[in-house]
């Protein structure tokens, strides 16, 4: 007992080891998500001023027919987003060339808009969706459509979707291929002396392994789209009226344009609480139904 | 079932500059167990891939029952194969495993017929009860076991390959597996290629086996014809562990000499470890001198050990039960020996 005594003592050192990432972890997350918490229980008048609200603001914020607008807006985007790219990542990764010089440059292409910076997207759309200088606009005006994304809704809502499309697509289909690689050139053999069809090569041998690859492309995507701010921000600014106003755009009118910062923080806890809740539904769903099997 | 027949096949891979497979022909009888034995770089995964028409011979035809599936797609010669690791489709269950090939073309079939086919296969193997568990969540031999019942559960299945199947399994279940692998065949009657570098396997295994080495086939026979007469140099060492001892002519005492002259006008002499005796030196006998012994084990209560002998510059293996020391010199009488001439055998030794 005296030698476990001891022991423990000695092991109570080990805290002093940790201490340090403690802090670190304190000091750049756990405390500045805490304030959020903070403020959003209170109405803060000025830098002296503020009473405490409870749950006042999460109310609010939860009824506000704004709120529920951009919400639903950004369920849509989102949905719409994960609808497209996901096949159509798939469907690029399927069709690429796994050895050779020509697979390296496709790798190298698919990558580049990857590497371009947010508001630089944004702006290389705005520029080029425009209908009286930019190339897509002026193109699709001269086809015959009568194409504004700045004054119809419905073009604002397509513009944006091709540009996070352009955007993004590469990086399913780059997971989808590094997926792809792993499947054992056997498996396709069995699969065709099976006489198995095409759909069912993809069904039965390609997509169970594509599995582990796709769950954290949906995951990324998901998050990513939900999150989306600058593109959106540069290429169309929330509007026309509030059409392309996502739920982080209303949050950086309210806390910053507004300082309503009671109500923003209210609004950011509910958000990330959203978030957090459909990674996970879409997470413990997909491993549940893995367990099933 | 069908009868399997290689004319004159031959095959060059794009851009490279030998052949990976020279002309070849082949005759595999229906039903048969057939074995494809060879070191690695031989040539049978070639060969396999042609049977499995994964690639068209550059030239030459294939036949089965007569008819020639050349130029068919692997999917419409009726065909299964059987992998080094176990291929399953991991997102169903052992039964929808087993059932899957008979679903894909034959829509003929009804499901009460698809049932009882994927019971009998099960039974076959004595995987029944593991038919309603996930292919992920069973053993690697119970995975290679249904891997197995895919690709003979089609009733119409002329040829079954089998590509070192055993590689992935562990060595203590291994005999099962070949076992079960060994009765099916015979209990199913059906055709089936079997392809390894391992010996023991294919000589198990198989009613028939071809050597393969750098494309070519150099001999087929039966295990034992095979194994006792090699038809060149290289079966005879590739065969056996250890294999077969060679010696040149003129390391034996002439009134040897004379004898083995005569059948065949050989250079060089071969014989197997176990078909020569041990006895006291003599001038009638090839004489050598003992440099290592190895134990075997026991027969009949004595120890048999593989002896290592110098006779001159080579060293033989003789197998004995007769105890020895280092240095001693004793002689070697063959019961069996095989003539070689550059390498291929000469004389006539039985039947092949």
């Amino acid at each position: 007992m005296a030698a476990m005594a001891q022991n423990k003592t000695k092991d109570n050192r080990a805290w002093l080891g940790v201490l340090p990432v403690m802090l670190i972890v304190a000091f750049s997350g756990v405390i500045p998500l805490m304030t959020v918490v903070n403020y959003s229980v209170q109405d803060i008048l000025d830098f002296n001023t503020r009473f405490f609200v409870g749950f006042e603001w999460y109310r609010e914020t939860l009824t506000d027919p704004r709120f529920i607008d951009a919400f639903l807006r950004q369920l849509g985007f989102s949905a719409a987003v994960l609808a497209i790219e996901i096949p159509l990542g798939i469907l690029i990764a399927r069709g690429m060339p796994t050895q050779g010089l020509r697979a390296s440059l496709l790798l190298v292409l698919l990558a580049t808009p990857l590497l371009i910076p947010w508001n630089v997207v944004g702006t290389i759309w705005q520029i080029y969706a425009r209908s009286d200088i930019g190339l897509l606009g002026v193109t699709l005006n001269q086809l015959g459509f009568s194409f504004n994304y700045t004054a119809e809704p419905l073009h604002a809502w397509l513009t944006l979707l091709a540009m996070d499309i352009w955007h993004w697509t590469s990086l399913v289909a780059l997971l989808a291929f590094a997926g792809l690689t792993s499947v054992p050139a056997a498996c396709y053999q069995a699969a065709e002396l099976d006489g198995a069809s095409k759909w069912q090569v993809f069904r039965h041998v390609e997509l169970p392994r594509l599995k582990g690859v796709l769950v954290i492309a949906v995951l990324l995507r998901l998050m990513d789209s939900f999150m989306i701010y600058t593109e959106p921000f540069v290429l169309t600014g929330g509007g026309p009226g509030n059409t392309t106003t996502f739920l982080s755009q209303y949050l950086a009118t309210m806390a910053v344009g507004q300082f309503d910062l009671g109500p923003a923080a209210a609004f950011s806890v509910i958000y990330f609480l959203f978030i957090l809740l459909f990674s996970w539904l879409f997470y413990t769903s997909v491993m549940r139904s893995e367990e099933d099997s | 079932m069908a009868r399997i027949r290689l004319h004159e096949i031959s095959f060059t891979y794009e851009g490279a500059s030998k052949p990976a497979l020279l002309p070849i022909s082949l005759d595999i009888n229906d039903g048969e167990a057939f074995s494809l034995l060879g070191a690695s770089g031989a040539g049978k995964t070639t060969l396999l891939n042609l049977l499995s028409g994964i690639l068209r011979p550059t030239k030459g035809r294939v036949f089965f029952d007569d008819v020639d599936v050349t130029e068919l797609p692997g999917r419409d010669r009726h065909l299964a194969q059987v992998f080094q690791f176990p291929v399953l489709y991991q997102s169903m269950n052992v039964a929808q495993n087993l059932s899957f090939p008979l679903k894909t073309r034959d829509a003929s079939m009804s499901h009460a017929d698809i049932h009882e086919r994927v019971i009998t296969i099960a039974r076959e193997l004595e995987i029944e009860s593991i038919l309603n568990r996930s292919a992920n969540a069973i053993s690697l031999f119970e995975k290679q076991l249904v891997a197995i019942g895919r690709a003979l559960v089609r009733p119409d299945v002329s040829l079954v390959l089998l590509d070192e199947p055993l590689t992935a399994v562990e060595p203590s279940i291994k005999w099962r597996l070949r076992q079960t692998l060994k009765r099916v065949q015979e209990e199913l009657g059906v055709t089936m290629i079997y392809v390894t570098h391992d010996q023991t396997e294919a000589l198990t295994f198989a009613e028939r086996v071809s050597v393969l080495a750098d494309g070519q086939i150099l001999q087929t026979g039966t295990p034992q014809a095979v194994y006792r007469n090699p038809a060149h140099q290289f079966v005879g060492h590739f065969l056996g562990s250890p294999g077969m001892n060679f010696l040149p002519l003129d390391a034996f005492p002439r009134s040897l000499r004379r004898t083995f002259s005569m059948d065949g006008d050989p250079d060089v002499i071969g014989f197997r470890p176990e078909s020569a005796q041990l006895t006291a030196p003599s001038p009638e006998l090839l004489v050598g001198k003992v440099d290592s012994q190895r134990i075997l084990g026991t027969a009949q209560g004595r120890v048999v050990s593989i002896y290592g002998l110098r006779c001159g510059k080579e060293q033989v293996f003789v197998r004995s039960p007769a105890s020895f020391a280092f240095g001693d010199e004793v002689g070697i009488a063959l019961n069996h020996s095989v003539g070689f001439r550059e390498a291929l055998r000469v004389g006539g030794d039985g039947p092949e």
